[in-house]
């Protein structure tokens, strides 16, 4: 391991597999540079894909060599999905820190798309690859930090996501907005991709039993994309089997401007997913004033904290009632609204930035690139060598194999 | 809180941690209010996961492979006969222009996609058939159970035992929910729910289940070992094991075991309710008692069975000669 330069700070670079517009990890990944950036070290940007609005502000991963220079150079990666990239860094020297989105458990979609279960499998054996070659790993909430540590990891840490709470504020688009207001009724909204782990049938049970009870006007609003058709097919069969067709919503992908009309025109953000890394849109809908009603799975309760009411279970009747308390007594609105905001504090720029900045250079003091006591145990050191030495080993059997079958 | 919340609720952590179990006690006193109204009955729950099983692949749902069969039957032809039509004319003449000149190809293509895709299914079909026939050849060889087999324990009434039971689990409620598997009657249900304790109930489908739902109990249809493999790990107070006990084979009442280790909050506790042997057999006679494919277990056996998972038995009430309350409590982790 090289010896630190005193007063030099070494560089570290991003890898990310996929940078979209409107993508959590992706506005994540921009943040944390920035935050990097500001703490004084040089930092750019590698993937795979990106949007063409990023032209310019990224590399492609094939060009990260070029910006390395060994004993100097440690890479951050946000892991969310299986990669190319990941593979590449099993087999690159540089120190590798890991920043842990979650992996959605392959078992959601089998039944209804198969054809990405070979994707999440993919990224859960690299999670466990990468495990001897992370000086840390840095999950996003305490819920994902538990992967991290069954698959091994030996220095783990929660940093919560880089959010910019401003970005959430955005201008309504009016027409949008007045279609949502000119219609009776209790206004349920969720924003998330229509998938498997996100329950949208749950959501439309509960709408079935919250009209049955309460409100028989109300509707429900489901943003974001249907990128699995078996499954959007489902839940449109259910929609119209309960007769809902006027009531539920689909609206796919939209633009910043019908995102922020949903928000401001909806009573309730209300989700029933059964697994969530983090869920960002729950900070959405407390920057808009929303309140929140959210099934406790997963890392939810975490997310939610105090800003919204988490329930113990989801049955249509238990989702009905409580949006119903939430949305008849006077002044819970506003009081749960004041809670979300106060939970947004914790999600604020600067102090999270700071955060992220400090568990990066757990990794970097790990990985011996700056001055300070590695987090590594004796025992730890010990195992992790122990595996070098068993990687090494594997790999010079098959470099001689290979040797032979040249010969 | 009922007329205006925004006086009541603090700005602190503190403050908005005890307004939101406020709304939460609100919401469960809802909850057991509508469902005692009848206003939440659960036979519309029912309906609702039975229409949402309909629309699932096979796989999701339990037995609907006909259905899958024949939507995968329906996916199974392409069509070149794109639509082509528009509002406006010219783009309309431009979409049939372009597919007449691509016709020949696509036709190509597709003949010979349909031919696998139709092969495949046929391919499907049989095995659907040979698959029938060996099921109808099993069911043929494993013979319907006599009318001595099917004698079953009615299970145990937990009324000699409430008081106590109330108690214990009252003790330990703070933990989290208390679950009765099965609930029958809803006898103990309602003594829990009594003593303002937060408890539900689930039951395979009895006539007394579907009779104390209608009296507002929160209870469910729900098989008991997938209700259990469901249920959060360590976050139920306490597990009354009833009814299924009795019958269940020697593989099941493992599985249930290791389900209750799993599911029970440490500190919290496992109730098992059961029939004593003898009193059974002497009910049933013994030609039913050694015919029937599960039977009761003794007070003993269940001790065994729960301490060797770790379960520490703290008492065996014994109110009526024909069963007995073993209760286990679920250790928890040592402080320092």
């Amino acid at each position: 391991m090289a010896v630190p330069t005193p007063g030099r700070l070494p560089v570290v670079h991003q890898l990310l597999p996929s940078l979209r517009l409107g993508d959590a990890a992706g506005a994540h990944t921009l943040q944390v540079q920035i935050a990097l950036r500001e703490a004084g070290f040089e930092s750019e940007l590698f993937v795979e894909h990106h949007d063409e609005v990023f032209a310019g502000r990224v590399h492609h991963y094939s060009e990260l060599g070029a910006h390395c220079s060994l004993g100097r150079t440690a890479l951050l990666y946000q892991l969310a999905i299986g990669s190319k990239i990941a593979d590449m860094l099993l087999d690159r020297p540089e120190p590798v820190i890991v920043n842990y989105h979650n992996l959605t458990p392959a078992a959601f979609f089998w039944p209804w798309d198969p054809g990405l279960v070979e994707g999440i499998v993919w990224g859960h054996l690299q999670l466990h690859q990468l495990w001897g070659r992370a000086t840390h790993a840095v999950a996003v909430s305490s819920f994902n930090r538990i992967d991290l540590d069954r698959a091994g990891y030996l220095s783990t840490a929660v940093a919560p996501p880089l959010v910019d709470l401003a970005g959430f504020e955005g201008t309504a688009d009016p027409e949008a907005l007045a279609r949502y207001r000119s219609r009776p009724g209790a206004q349920w909204l969720f924003v998330g991709r229509l998938a498997p782990n996100k329950a949208a049938q749950d959501l439309v049970k509960a709408l079935a039993a919250y009209r049955r009870v309460y409100d028989p006007e109300a509707r429900l609003v489901l943003v974001g994309g249907q990128g699995h058709p078996v499954y959007t097919d489902a839940v449109r069969n259910l929609i119209e089997a309960l007769d809902l067709v006027d009531a539920v919503e689909l609206t796919g992908g939209v633009s910043h401007g019908e995102l922020a009309a949903a928000y401001e025109s909806s009573d309730a953000f209300v989700c029933l997913s059964d697994h969530e890394g983090f869920c960002f849109p729950l900070l959405e809908a407390m920057a808009h004033d929303l309140p929140v009603v959210a099934y406790g799975s997963s890392a939810i309760p975490e997310t939610v904290g105090t800003g919204g009411v988490v329930l113990a279970e989801k049955s249509p009747f238990t989702v009905a009632a409580a949006v119903h308390q939430v949305l008849s007594v006077p002044g819970r609105r506003e009081v749960l609204a004041a809670a979300g905001r106060a939970r947004l504090a914790d999600f604020e720029l600067t102090r999270t930035r700071a955060r992220m900045v400090e568990e990066v250079r757990r990794g970097l003091v790990n990985a011996e690139l700056i001055p300070g006591v590695p987090s590594w145990t004796q025992a730890a050191r010990e195992a992790k060598a122990e595996a070098e030495a068993a990687e090494a080993a594997a790999r010079s059997a098959r470099a001689e194999a290979l040797a032979l079958e040249d010969r | 809180m009922t007329t205006d919340d925004t006086a009541a609720a603090g700005t602190g952590e503190a403050d908005s941690r005890a307004y939101l179990a406020q709304v939460q006690r609100e919401i469960d006193d809802e909850v057991r209010r509508r469902r005692a109204a009848g206003d939440f009955p659960p036979s519309f729950e029912r309906k609702l996961d039975e229409l949402f099983a309909r629309f699932t692949p096979t796989g999701t749902s339990d037995d609907h492979f006909t259905d899958a069969l024949k939507l995968a039957d329906r996916s199974a032809y392409f069509d070149t006969k794109v639509p082509i039509g528009s509002r406006k004319t010219a783009k309309g003449a431009v979409r049939f222009a372009l597919w007449q000149a691509e016709a020949w190809f696509m036709n190509y293509v597709v003949t010979q996609l349909n031919h696998f895709s139709s092969s495949t299914m046929r391919v499907v079909h049989l095995l659907d058939e040979r698959v029938g026939d060996l099921e109808r050849e099993l069911s043929e060889l494993t013979p319907a159970p006599l009318p001595e087999e099917e004698v079953l324990s009615p299970g145990a009434d937990p009324a000699p035992y409430l008081e106590e039971l109330v108690e214990r689990l009252g003790a330990v409620a703070d933990r989290g929910r208390i679950l009765q598997a099965e609930c029958g009657a809803g006898t103990l249900l309602a003594a829990l729910g009594g003593a303002g304790h937060d408890a539900y109930g689930i039951d395979p489908g009895s006539s007394a289940a579907d009779a104390a739902a209608a009296t507002g109990l929160e209870v469910r249809r729900d098989d008991v070992l997938g209700h259990l493999g469901s249920v959060g790990p360590e976050s139920l107070a306490g597990l009354v094991l009833a009814g299924c006990v009795d019958r269940m084979s020697t593989a099941e009442r493992r599985r249930l075991v290791a389900l209750a280790e799993l599911t029970v909050a440490p500190g919290g506790l496992v109730v098992v309710l059961g029939t004593e042997p003898a009193a059974w057999e002497e009910t049933v006679g013994p030609v039913a008692a050694d015919l029937a494919p599960g039977r009761p277990l003794h007070p003993d056996t269940w001790a065994h069975l729960l301490t060797r998972i770790g379960l520490e038995v703290v008492a065996t009430l014994a109110g009526d000669p024909a069963s007995f309350a073993l209760v286990a409590s679920k250790r928890a982790p040592a402080t320092t």
